[in-house]
Parts: structure tokens; sequence; C-alpha cells
């Protein structure tokens, strides 16, 4: 195909993808409590007493992190290996959709 | 517009449509400063409806007056920008410090009680008035330990300071309460000691009970229940000295439905009625 | 004092100075700091808490406040190094895809507090070629080698989702006040900086550009397109 042509195409693409596009009003945006409102929020109240996660330690450098992740990593497929391996949790890069 | 001697809550985004459709007896509203320094988006959305039908109390936690170092420029700038827009009815901040160094600590920290830490408190007050154009009103903090280094007790620490800095005061009876119990003074002669002439807004809160390793009970200004009942008795004893005034009801943790906390307001809106 | 404060309060080794003991109660200020910093870190990773779990969750993250304590007393602000600090905390390097799902969190808070735009509606495309758009200050972008967007999602209130097999990047946009995560292409990626910067369609077209139309639809769906103004040649 020539650039020109291409480009036609292309533009012919956008407007078609484009035309019935139609916002949807939003009467009940300013009611809703999304999640991200309350991360990170600034506040004056105090946390637990005097036994908790502040008051010692973790050394992850060392040989004392012994916790292991128990989310649903352990449970997720994350993809594929090469051929049907499936591997839980955790995996290799995997191939980019490339556009031919 | 100035603050109503009736009650208020902390605004939370949760209770947005209970508070537009049906407030009463909430007659006015506090935000925290820190949480509407977006550039936009629903918190400030949300505040401009808001302004439109509330008074509203700015009541900020990060300015850090008792910190030893100078006071965050950038911060004041972003505070003076905010309040400059939303002019609300007062500005509060706290008898505290929460940064140091490069540091912020997200905590409202102590300060023992000395000529020093009087002349720097009142550096940053006078400081802070000036860069925000308004007079603030400072909050007496809660206590779990006192400093070797103290001389002062709190009521004459914060009677300097009002005297010589000219700003008002917010009174935390819950803070006085939990003080009180933890560091063992009656919270009735705290009162009597507070220049209670300087009172512009009062605050109640739920705290929560703890013990110390000594096994001595230990009470937590956690925010995260209803207030208790000697600190509703504690705030008819405070209002009896300083006259009706606005009663902001905080709940910052564990935050319930809006008739758990409305029911709050009906209690502290009882109390103005007997006592004013 | 505040030095000696501070010191204490991190290190819970250290015993407070100038301060009597009283009771093991200065630990209520190393609770408050650090309990309120993991806190904070929760409510803005939500996804990875239900990754790793909570117990392992809230362990990482007291190791990352002790090094990154926040600069800003701003709190919507922090938590900006998470990302890169999951890529080189040995614990989680089995899930590599872990420092992605942070991001796209970190950029969906941004775009909650990004300033306000006003969309276009683009009932005419016209000279498609000289075209520049400009995007809303919400918009934000992660590119990751992995199916981070079916993994963000099934980790955010949609526990069935399918994770697919191919790579994903994110789109991070805000239509109103809520933000909205969606896949794009690889190609579509390589075309939001250009767009970004300034450069004519024209310019995008030049090579593959068979995925510019759906992305052209995607964008003006979520309001992300806010200006178009035209290259004079």
């Amino acid at each position: 195909m020539s650039k020109v042509s291409k480009s036609v195409v292309i533009a012919s693409a956008v407007a078609t993808a484009l035309t019935g596009i139609a916002h949807q009003a939003a009467a009940q945006e300013m009611e809703k409590c999304y999640g991200v409102a309350l991360a990170g929020e600034n506040d004056c109240a105090a946390g637990p007493g005097t036994t908790c996660a502040g008051t010692s330690t973790v050394d992850y450098q060392g040989n004392a992190w012994s916790l292991v992740p128990a989310g649903t990593c352990e449970t997720m497929e994350v993809g594929m290996m090469d051929g049907d391996m499936k591997r839980m949790g955790s995996l290799m890069p995997l191939e980019r959709d490339m556009a031919s | 517009m100035s603050l109503p001697a009736a009650p208020g809550v902390g605004y939370k985004p949760q209770h947005f449509t209970d508070l537009m459709s049906h407030p009463s007896p909430v007659r006015w509203i506090e935000i925290h400063a820190e949480n509407y320094m977006g550039d936009g988006g629903r918190p400030l959305a949300q505040l401009r409806a808001l302004a439109e039908r509330f008074p509203i109390s700015v009541h900020g936690v990060a300015l850090s007056l008792g910190a030893a170092a100078p006071l965050d420029k950038d911060h004041l700038q972003r505070l003076r920008k905010l309040l400059d827009w939303l002019q609300p009815a007062q500005f509060s901040e706290h008898l505290a410090w929460s940064t140091h160094d490069d540091l912020f600590l997200n905590d409202l920290l102590p300060l023992p009680y000395t000529a020093q830490t009087l002349n720097h408190v009142i550096d940053h007050i006078d400081q802070a008035q000036e860069a925000l154009g308004r007079p603030l009103l400072m909050e007496n903090p809660s206590s779990y330990l006192s400093f070797d280094a103290s001389d002062m007790s709190e009521p004459e620490f914060i009677s300097e300071i009002a005297r010589r800095t000219g700003c008002g005061l917010l009174l935390d009876v819950n803070n006085v309460f939990v003080s009180a119990n933890n560091l063992g003074f009656s919270p009735r002669d705290y009162i009597d000691e507070y220049p209670t002439e300087h009172v512009r807004e009062i605050h109640v809160a739920g705290h929560a009970h703890d013990h110390d390793d000594a096994g001595n009970p230990l009470l937590i200004d956690s925010h995260g229940a209803p207030t208790s009942e000697p600190v509703w008795e504690l705030l008819d004893y405070t209002l009896r000295q300083t006259g009706a005034q606005p009663i902001l009801v905080e709940w910052d943790n564990e935050i319930p439905d809006w008739a758990t906390l409305r029911a709050e307001a009906v209690r502290a809106e009882q109390a103005l009625m007997i006592d004013a | 004092m505040h030095s000696e404060f501070v010191t204490a309060a991190l290190n819970p080794d250290q015993p407070p100075v100038g301060i009597p003991d009283q009771s093991g109660r200065f630990n209520v200020y190393r609770n408050n700091i650090v309990v309120g910093l993991i806190d904070a870190l929760a409510t803005g990773f939500p996804a990875v808490q239900r990754i790793v779990g909570i117990p392992f969750f809230r362990a990482m993250a007291g190791a990352f406040v002790r090094i990154h304590l926040p600069k800003s007393p701003i709190m919507m602000e922090y938590g900006v190094e998470f990302p890169q600090f999951l890529r080189r905390f040995q614990p989680v390097a089995h899930l590599p895809y872990l420092p992605d799902v942070a991001l796209i969190e970190l950029m969906q808070r941004r775009a909650y507090h990004a300033a306000d735009a006003q969309p276009v509606t683009m009932d005419q495309v016209i000279n498609l070629h000289s075209l520049k758009i400009q995007l809303a200050p919400a918009v934000h972008v992660v590119r990751s080698e992995y199916p981070i967007v079916d993994i963000w999602r099934k980790n955010t209130g949609a526990p069935d989702q399918v994770i697919g097999r191919t790579a994903q990047n994110a789109l991070i946009s805000r239509p109103q006040f809520d933000p909205m995560v969606d896949p794009i292409s690889s190609q579509q990626i390589d075309m939001i900086d250009p767009m970004a910067a300034g450069k004519p369609l024209g310019v995008l077209m030049a090579g593959d550009a068979t995925d510019l139309p759906d992305l052209l639809r995607l964008l003006i769906s979520r309001n992300a397109i806010t200006g178009l103004s035209h290259d004079h040649i």
C-alpha cells in the first residue's frame, strides 16, 4: 500500500471509529465513594497502643526475613510458559503482542 | 460565614450524599487541609459543593508548629492557596510537631513545655498568621507521656501562646480527658486553668482503652468510636465556662454510617441546649 | 530533643532521651508513625496487598517505611518509590509483575487528584495529518511485560477475571472523577508519548498505525482528549 493510500485507509477507519461516541452524563459521579479517595489521607487520630508494628523491626536483609507472600499470588495463574506448561504465581516476561 | 455555635462533623467522602440531603442537626463541617491539596477531581468538586451549603472550618494536620526547624514555606503557600480559594470560617492547627529535617512523620508529636519551646511555637504561629493572612486557632494535644524538661503546665503554656500571638484556641475536650488519664491529672482542674476566653471551637471524639507495659490503663486518641460518657460530662463542664461554641464530632477511623455519626451530633446539640 | 525523639521513634532498640521510663508508653508514638504509614500504603496499594496477603504486605511495607519516610506532608503523595522498591525487594523477586501493579495503583491515585479539564467531543475530525491532540492531565500509562491489566482487575474487585497470555500496557484516565484502567497495545502506548509531546497525527501514521483508530476511540470515550489543534504546514 502506498503511503498516501495507507493514510486514507487509517483516516477513514478513524472516522468510522469515532462516529456514535456519546458521552454519558454522570449524574451520580459526585456521590460515589471510590477506593482511591481513601488512599493516603491525612488525619489527626492515633493508631494502636504500645504493642504493634512500630515497636519491632523486621530485618529483611539478613536471614530474619522468613515471611512468604500468601495472597492471590499463590493461586493466580499468570500467563503460560513455553508450550502448555502452566506455572503458578509468577512467570517469565510474556511475548509482546506485536502487530505484524 | 462564621461557624455557628452548633454541632459540626469532620467531613468524610462516604457521607457526602447524606450530608447534602439531610444534615440536621449538623450545621457546619471541618476538613483536613492536606486532603484538599490535589489539583482537581472529586475531592475539590465535593468541597466546592459543600462550601455552598455549609460554613467550613479548615483543620491543618501537617504544619508542624512545634518543629525545631523553620516552617515549610511551600506548605504555607499551599495552605494560603486553599484558604484564599475556600474562604473558610476559620483555620486551626495543632500544638505539636510532625516534621524533622526533610522528613514528615505523619503524627502529632509532643513537646516539652519550656521557655525555649514556647518561644519557638510563638515564632511559628506569628509566621503562620502572617503568611496565611488570617489568625489561626491552636489545638491542645493528647499526651501519652511527659518530658523531664517541662517546667510549665500545658494550660499555662497555651495561655502564654494565646496572649503573645493573639491566636484563638480550639479546645479538644477528648484530648484533655485522654491526657488527664494518661498523665494523672484532673481534667476539670485543666479546664479551670485553661484560658477559656480564647476558645472559638470545641472538639469531641472517641478514644480507645489500652494498657502500658506496667498494666496501667492507657487511653489512645483513636477517633474510632463514639464519644465516651465522661467526655460528654467534661464537655458540659467546659461549656459552662466557654459559653456556647461550635462543637465538632471527630471520627477518623472505623468511619460509621451517617445515622451513627448524626447521633453524636444530636448529643452535642443537647449539650449546647442544656448549657448555653 | 527532636532528633533524639525521631531516632528513638524509628529504632525500637533505642530508648528515648529526656523522657523518664514510662512503661513502654513511648511505643504509642512508634506505632503512630510506622503503623500510620503502613496503613497509608495499604490504602494506596490494595491490589498489591491482595496479591501478597495482608501479613506479608504489612511486614514489607514496614521495611519500606523505614527506608522511605515521607518527604511531603501531603499523604496522597506518599509511596511514589514503592514500585521501584518492589523491583529490588528480594522476597518478591518471584512476582516480577508486582511492581507494574503498584505503578497502576500509583498512577490511578495521581489521576484521581489531577487537574480537571474540558474534554473535546470531536464530532468532525478533519485534516488528520496535521491534527495535534492534547491529553488530559489525568492521563498516565504503565508499560508492562505481563498481562498487567488482567492481574490488576483480578485483584481489585473482579476475582473471576481470566488472566490472558499476552503482555498488556495500561492506560489510566479519568472520565470525570473515577480513574479508569484500560489495556492498550504496544503500538498504542508508543503513540501516547509523541501525542503528549504535540506531534501531529501524520507523524504517528508514518509507521504502522492500524491500532490508531481504536486508540482515538478509547481516548475520546474516556474524556482523555482536551484539545485539538492543527499544525500549519
